[in-house]
């Protein structure tokens, strides 16, 4: 399969990942990937969805440091702009899906969001009775998201952050109005260690992205920084622990398995660890770290501010 | 200005990256339910016998009709709702072909007791009960083809069947012939 998608719905694709909200809707009615996700039963649409819980869940918790030191007074502030990419691994890309009840036979292998064909069975009993899973949707062997975010502080050591951002519904041919936002907050812990050779903070972290009206996401993150700088040059890093939640709700169309279904996708990311490299030039700060976890990933970025 | 068109650069890089990075013509397979609900009239009447047409775009959302590419059938289900005490023997059809008889005996062409076709009989559950004809799923799957090229398609279902065993026929008897397929849509092309 060849792989695009046109005009600004490909910049929307990279500030939330998540490009199947980008595709057609009728005026007024559910986007297309509503209503592609409600062709799934409760038990394939785990299987199929499983992967951009990971890997969405990765990167959201993704880039919110990158320093640890921070004064104890004075007004900071800084936009920044953070790109995340994951990795994704071939064994994310198939699943086992459950073929309706009787099917001979009863699983296949087939293609999640991140795979390529989906794969069409024969029921051995009766063979002009096939069934198909759906194609992936995303070609790629990194999964990138982008966000906006301030930093302003500090209080006692303290900075906050947030990041924020709505997409209304646009036009006919585009998405359900979404909307992304996380706040955080961290503290400096080297303050209290005088005589430390590293900055040292500690941060909480909470994300939330909801886009129509199935698909829901939230994050939190908890970690320890740790930072060194020389001249121009900071060298950080820090660990982590996560938690992210991928939950879908919707009534499918799936009369297979019909009714509600509600199903929470937990991001397989619990601990990472995170090491980066920033450079400072007056007003301008540019970033990149690579995190290890269940799921590897990368952040950078750029910022603006002091 | 020079970090403005830095931060446009930046910009420009990703969205190229994200926009390469979403499958050109990716297949959802559309669930297109093809069922009917044959009311069955109380009284002493024992035969009934029904017909419709379906439109398969109605049964989809519409944002999908302009981009099917393909399809498939992989059920059939005959269920009856209501109580009854006694039996029911009859032949489904698609566009004027049989597409299966329903009922007990190696064709299922013998009445069958009526509580047997409260648990949904299926093809995929090999249930005795239903046979299907090879004239009929040629049909159907032919239909579902045609789909593909005429959004328009219509399918006529239709059945009859005969009771047995209890006269005067309760109130509030039907039988559903459910036919389950999938549409492939294609999107982002």
């Amino acid at each position: 399969m060849k792989t695009s998608l046109k005009g600004f719905r490909g910049f929307l694709v990279v500030v939330f990942g998540a490009a199947l909200l980008l595709l057609p809707v009728p005026a007024g009615g559910q986007t297309s990937v509503e209503n592609a996700i409600k062709q799934f039963g409760e038990t394939n649409i785990k299987g199929y969805m499983q992967p951009l819980a990971d890997m969405f869940g990765a990167n959201m918790n993704a880039g919110y440091y990158h320093s640890a030191a921070m004064p104890q007074t004075g007004f900071g502030f800084s936009f920044d702009i953070v790109a995340m990419g994951a990795m994704v691994g071939d064994d994310q890309k198939n699943y086992t899906a459950v073929a309706p009840a009787g099917f001979n036979p009863g699983t296949f292998t087939t293609a999640t969001i991140f795979g390529e064909k989906g794969t069409e069975i024969k029921n051995v009993n009766f063979p002009s009775s096939t069934y198909r899973g759906a194609d992936g949707v995303f070609n790629t062997s990194i999964f990138p998201t982008a966000v906006p975010q301030i930093r302003i502080g500090y209080l006692a050591g303290t900075e906050a952050l947030l990041r924020f951002v709505v997409v209304p519904r646009i036009g006919e041919d585009v998405l359900p109005k979404s909307t992304l936002w996380a706040a955080g907050v961290r503290h400096s812990i080297s303050q209290y260690l005088s005589g430390a050779p590293l900055d040292i903070a500690a941060g909480v972290y909470y994300s939330k992205f909801t886009a129509g009206d199935l698909i829901d996401f939230t994050g939190t993150n908890v970690s320890v920084q740790a930072s060194k700088s020389f001249s121009v040059l900071s060298l950080y890093g820090g660990v982590a622990w996560q938690k992210s939640t991928l939950n879908l709700k919707y009534t499918t169309t799936d009369p297979a398995q019909p009714g509600a279904v509600d199903v929470s996708l937990d991001g397989s990311n619990t601990f990472s660890a995170t090491l980066g490299a920033g450079l400072t030039l007056g007003f301008f700060h540019i970033f990149a770290d690579a995190n290890f976890g269940s799921v590897t990933h990368f952040s950078g970025g750029i910022g603006f501010g002091n | 200005m020079k970090t403005k068109l830095l931060m446009f650069a930046i910009l420009v890089a990703l969205t190229t990256y994200g926009s390469s990075c979403v499958y050109e013509g990716f297949l959802i397979p559309v669930n297109v339910p093809i069922a009917h609900t044959y009311a069955i009239n109380p009284g002493t009447q024992l035969t009934f016998g029904d017909d419709t047409t379906i439109i398969l775009k109605d049964q989809i959302d519409g944002s999908w009709v302009d981009k099917i590419k393909g399809g498939r059938f992989y059920d059939i289900r005959v269920s009856v709702h209501g109580t009854y005490n006694g039996t029911v023997v009859g032949v489904g059809y698609v566009n004027g072909i049989r597409l299966l008889n329903y009922g007990s005996g190696p064709n299922a062409t013998s009445p069958a007791a009526w509580s047997v076709f409260a648990t949904p009989q299926s093809l995929l559950g090999s249930s005795p009960y239903i046979r299907p004809d090879t004239l009929g799923i040629n049909e159907l799957v032919r239909v579902m083809n045609q789909f593909a090229n005429d959004p328009d398609t219509r399918v006529l279902v239709a059945s009859n069947g005969t009771l047995a065993g209890q006269s005067p026929v309760p109130s509030g008897l039907s039988l559903t012939i459910e036919i389950l397929t999938q549409a492939d849509a294609e999107l982002n092309k």
